[in-house]
């Protein structure tokens, strides 16, 4: 084995850098906190056994990788994991509205939709920090790759299975109902440009997203799926949702879910600032 | 990382670092009767004037025995006569795979009753 991770690797980085590289770190976590934490409104209620304990396996991989992200973000803040979990502030959270919306009527070909979307993303983004130039990514990107993906495979599978016959018309609702809110992962608050010629990542976030867009696609097109849009070339015109995330605001329902993580931390007292504002 | 020189197993360990992988064989893991040595976590392992540094990985991020089995191997080291500090950093590089799992981790496991597929 090469020598450990270099330890000072912060330091080769210029400010700037560090800010971008911070602010990449924190809107990973995010997506992947609320993203599993939202996926639990699922658990124990999906249409197969088989289906439970798939699910449970890809909410434990999401918050461990959300732990991954976060440790790497308090690295760069005076601030642990937990803190960054229960004492900010709902607007503090920096993910994309995708992964905060409840599941339209408890719709599974919803949760289904919404995981392919976001797993396909979360393969690009990562694909797109693959050989950084930082260290404490470049050792676990690969490992998280590994992980995810049978996340991808299960949803491709489950949508295979809810575009026979009938079921094509709901998911192609479904689908395009949710492509502006994923757009809204590939928004980024994290100076593009620092980040690619720094060489922390490969391409910027609108050229990942055009990669994302491309393979999903293809998929939609297989399963005679008509999506909205029809080249990354008319995913420019798309309006983004009213709201988006990403350091801008959030949806109620993310209030809402907020309230529900932190309430417990809450009622033992053990919160140090008052992050139910 | 060359991916051909982890996981260690120390083999050819002598003095403080012999009994520090001899501590580190007394862990297992808190799922299955496998000495984490045995079972290819351990990546590196440096001893220098009493404090150790361990390199380690787990078998997924999500693991949620992480704490305990931190605790554990820590526990167990800094008993060892002549360890003055203990630090454990977590490595995802190269991932862990089944291959990792030593022949006699592999026994171990059979015994439990889980043949391990080469």
């Amino acid at each position: 084995m090469s020598n450990t991770v270099d330890e000072s690797a912060e330091s080769e980085f210029a400010n700037e850098e560090q800010t971008a590289l911070a602010t990449h770190f924190l809107e990973f976590a995010d997506d992947e906190f609320v993203h599993g934490d939202r996926l639990l409104d699922w658990y124990v209620k999906t249409p197969t056994l088989e289906s439970h304990i798939t699910l449970a396996n890809i909410i434990q991989d999401e918050l461990g990788h959300a732990r991954e992200w976060y440790e790497r973000y308090a690295d760069t803040v005076d601030m642990s994991v937990d803190d960054l979990v229960y004492e900010r502030r709902h607007d503090e959270f920096v993910h994309g509205t995708l992964v905060e919306l409840p599941f339209d009527q408890g719709s599974w070909d919803d949760a289904v939709v919404r995981m392919y979307l976001y797993d396909v993303a979360e393969r690009h983004r990562l694909e797109n920090l693959q050989g950084s130039t930082y260290n404490p990514i470049d050792d676990l990107i690969g490992k998280v790759l590994q992980e995810e993906s049978f996340h991808r495979e299960h949803a491709s599978e489950w949508l295979k299975a809810l575009t026979t016959d009938e079921g094509r018309e709901r998911i192609e609702k479904t689908v395009n109902r949710l492509l502006p809110y994923a757009l809204t992962l590939f928004e980024s608050a994290a100076n593009q440009q620092v980040l690619v010629d720094s060489g922390i990542c490969t391409k910027s976030a609108r050229r990942v997203r055009n990669d994302w867009f491309k393979e999903v696609r293809s998929f939609f097109d297989e399963l005679d799926v008509d999506l909205q849009v029809e080249s990354t070339h008319d995913l420019d015109g798309v309006s983004l949702p009213e709201y988006i995330g990403r350091g801008k605001r959030h949806t109620h329902h993310w209030i809402e879910l907020h309230q529900e993580q932190t309430m417990e931390y809450r009622n033992l007292g053990l919160q140090e600032t008052d992050s139910t504002l | 990382m060359d991916e051909q020189t982890v996981p260690r197993v120390g083999d050819n360990a002598t003095g403080l670092e012999r009994e520090v992988w001899n501590a580190l064989y007394g862990v297992e893991d808190p799922e299955m009767p496998i000495s984490i040595v045995d079972l290819g976590l351990i990546y590196d392992l440096t001893v220098e004037d009493g404090a150790v540094k361990i390199d380690m990985t787990l078998t997924y991020t999500g693991c949620p025995a992480r704490e305990f089995l931190l605790d554990d191997i820590k526990e167990a080291v800094e008993a060892v006569e002549g360890v003055s500090e203990v630090k454990i950093d977590i490595r995802w590089t190269p991932e862990w795979t089944i291959e990792m799992i030593t022949d006699e981790g592999r026994q171990s496991l059979k015994d439990f009753g889980l043949e391990v597929p080469k």
